[in-house]
């Protein structure tokens, strides 16, 4: 009875959000509000046990990557599972850590974490090929059927953000730091602009940057007060202990939706909404700590609930 | 009293208290292993282990009476590629049977608050390893669990605690066992299942 009661809860949560922060104040141009359109995933079915991943493609199915399972799941738009693929492997269409996904009108991308290459698939979930990368990838994007977006890290060279065509060839480059700041202190999360242009969101500095398609920085913000996310030394290693941020999308106006990570005021929960110029326009709280904002092309958004057992897909409404 | 008197004095002196501080080790042993076996019969009475849609429930009530072995795992280690090889090895090397009889797994997992926010917790940490447990076909069943006591024994990865009867000590093992060490658990725990 009580994940039902639960599952109600949050969606009754869901519905009453909107009530603009209190470090807006009157500053807030509008109001968001999350109105629940899909469930996929509850806490006694098998439909997902962590899913890392989700992509939706233009007929509305939805497609997951489970971490638990190693699998690629395929969901109807009614959220009922069509197909699955995967298993605990490193041959062709298998996952170790499965990770990140994205979707171009026909394939899927997905990764793998400790693979330096983007697994291609088709939407019947066969597996097509791998694109080969440089180094391993902290971030994806789906640019088109036949190029991808990769922002790849590594301990000797500083972050870039690389465009792949589908053999693996660099058609382009944006070297987003000059230096490399400290062990995944260039960790980013980033979407692509329909100008070729990058929005960028710093996983472990207070950062929001705009980059131009020539790899020009168009403009950058704090939107944490310039707090600094604190440090832990495992072995010789300083690594950073706490996320500013979690991950950056593009809404279906135009605005850029930033995910707070630790730092924010609620954690994995705070969303905050910008102009096309780096400006805050408001901010949102999700029901339920999420790690990725996506939406799909009828301009729906999917976060994580429960989790990582439940998907969540709302409308937004702007007042 | 002379020079040998006095030698004499001192070694069955020391043999006493040698004989004391090896009691007190085994009961110390009876002590934690009884302690372990209250916990886990608490764990598995609990309410949120026993919920309607915890398939795991009936098997691990069957098998708790011969249970004498605790994995001892941080969800969290399961995203961990390298941490989890050595969890995989163990099972494929324990029979199905010795597995379900024998062992419980014991997933440790920070407390959220409030009783209603732990409980969901508990609940989505079990399913996690619903999925995990049916993709790997490992056999032994597992509960949630927030309390101190385990997670004291978890410190740099899953670990295996071991009651053994025949040399009365519980036996401390973190993954990834060292040389011979998973021959030593398999032979325990086999030896053990072939009884009544």
């Amino acid at each position: 009875m009580n994940g039902p009661r639960w599952m109600l809860w949050l969606s009754l949560l869901a519905i009453s959000l909107g009530a603009a922060p209190p470090g807006l104040g009157e500053d807030a141009v509008f109001r968001i509000t999350l109105k629940e359109v899909l469930s996929i995933g509850a806490l006694d079915d098998e439909a997902l046990f962590q899913w890392t991943g989700v992509a939706a493609d233009p007929d509305g199915f939805i497609y997951v990557l489970d971490a638990m399972d190693y699998s690629l799941k395929k969901f109807d738009p009614r959220g009922a599972l069509v197909k699955k693929t995967g298993r605990r492997g490193q041959g062709p269409g298998e996952f170790m850590v499965p990770r990140l996904l994205d979707a171009s009108p026909n394939f899927l991308f997905a990764t793998d974490q400790n693979v330096a290459g983007v697994y291609v698939f088709d939407r019947e979930l066969n597996f097509i090929k791998k694109i080969p990368c440089p180094a391993l990838i902290a971030h994806l994007k789906a640019l088109g059927d036949d190029q991808v977006a990769v922002a790849v890290m590594s301990f000797q060279e500083p972050g870039r953000i690389l465009v792949l065509n589908g053999e693996g060839k660099v058609l382009s480059e944006i070297a987003y730091v000059d230096k490399n700041a400290g062990v995944l202190m260039d960790s980013i999360s980033f979407v692509p602009d329909a100008e070729g242009g990058f929005y960028l969101a710093y996983l472990f500095q207070d950062r929001i940057e705009k980059w131009s398609p020539d790899g020009k920085r168009l403009w950058s913000r704090n939107l944490l007060g310039g707090k600094k996310a604190e440090t832990k030394k495992i072995s010789s290693f300083t690594l950073p202990g706490e996320t500013c941020f979690k991950d950056i999308a593009l809404d279906g106006r135009g605005h850029v939706l930033v995910l707070g990570g630790r730092l924010a005021k609620a954690p994995s929960r705070t969303v905050f909404v910008l102009n096309t110029e780096g400006e805050l326009l408001t901010t949102f709280t999700l029901p339920d700590t999420s790690h990725c904002l996506y939406f799909d092309r009828g301009h729906s958004l999917y976060v994580r609930a429960n989790d990582g057992i439940t998907l969540k897909k709302y409308r937004i409404l702007y007042e | 009293m002379n020079r040998n008197e006095e030698v004499l004095r001192a070694v069955s002196a020391s043999r006493a208290a040698d004989r004391l501080s090896r009691r007190r080790a085994r009961l110390l042993i009876f002590v934690r292993a009884a302690a372990l076996a209250v916990v886990s019969l608490w764990l598995l009475s609990r309410p949120s282990s026993a919920a309607p849609s915890n398939k795991d429930r009936p098997e691990t009530a069957r098998g708790m009476d011969r249970c004498r072995c605790w994995v001892l795992m941080d969800i969290e280690s399961f995203y961990c590629a390298p941490c989890l090889e050595p969890l995989l090895a163990l099972c494929r090397a324990l029979p199905a049977r010795v597995q379900e009889d024998r062992i419980l797994g014991v997933l440790v997992y920070e407390a959220a608050g409030g009783d209603e926010r732990s409980e969901l917790r508990s609940r989505i940490v079990l399913k996690k390893w619903q999925g995990f447990r049916k993709t790997h076909d490992i056999r032994f069943p597992a509960v949630a669990d927030t309390g101190p006591f385990f997670r004291g024994f978890l410190k740099d990865g899953i670990v295996v605690l071991l009651a053994h009867e025949g040399r009365n000590v519980l036996l401390s093992y973190t993954l990834p066992l060292k040389a011979g060490q998973l021959e030593e658990i398999v032979e325990i725990l086999s030896a053990r299942a072939e009884g009544p």
